[in-house]
């Protein structure tokens, strides 16, 4: 037994900074495939 | 690219010898620095052994190694009162923790870590020089809660 108690689960990984500190990710522009024209049997 | 378990810092609370104007572990022989501090696995000393799990990743749950800080204010004051007896050569504290964390029963053991704010807690001697060092705030604490930041630095 320890000051903090014992250990309750492996290591986990905890980022730095909270969400809203986080650099606001840029909009980028996207290429959107057009639709070839399909035919339309008669 | 790791995938973050929580989703931000851990905040935790400890309390460190005060030296030389700076803060000292209790447990080993280490300064914090401002800012980010950066676990390393015990080395041997003549206090300690080298760590079994040296050189892996820093902290192992199978090893004592990693910054330690308890997950609640309350818990901090309950061990400081059985091991300690209060002075003005202890200070308390809030951290955020991250990188490899262990949690514990009640606290964490963390890789990075932080001084967030100090607790002028134990007396009336001025900690501004000591705040103004870590760039932290002196938080007053009343009635077990934390209700007046009254010094903040930067």
């Amino acid at each position: 037994m320890t000051a903090i108690g014992e250990p309750v689960s492996e290591p986990i990984e905890v980022p730095e900074k909270e969400p809203a500190e986080l650099e606001p990710v840029p909009d980028q522009p996207v290429d959107v495939p057009v639709a070839e024209p399909v035919g339309v049997p008669s | 690219m790791k995938v973050p378990d929580v989703i931000g810092p851990v905040t935790g609370y400890r309390f460190w010898k005060y030296q030389t104007g700076k803060l000292r572990s209790t447990g080993v022989s280490y300064n914090w620095k401002p800012g980010t501090n950066t676990a390393l696995h015990v080395s041997a000393s003549h206090h300690f052994e080298t760590c079994p799990e040296y050189p892996g990743p820093v902290p192992m749950r199978a090893c004592a190694c990693g910054f330690w800080a308890y997950s609640e204010r309350a818990f901090t004051d309950v061990y400081f009162n059985v091991q300690f007896q209060p002075s003005h050569a202890y200070v308390m504290g809030r951290v955020k923790m991250w990188g490899r964390v262990v949690p514990h029963t009640h606290g964490y053991r963390a890789q990075f870590v932080r001084v967030d704010a100090l607790f002028p807690s134990l007396g009336d001697w001025d900690m501004t020089d000591l705040a103004l060092r870590y760039d932290v705030p002196l938080l007053k604490v009343e009635q077990d809660r934390i209700v007046v930041g009254f010094y903040r630095g930067g």
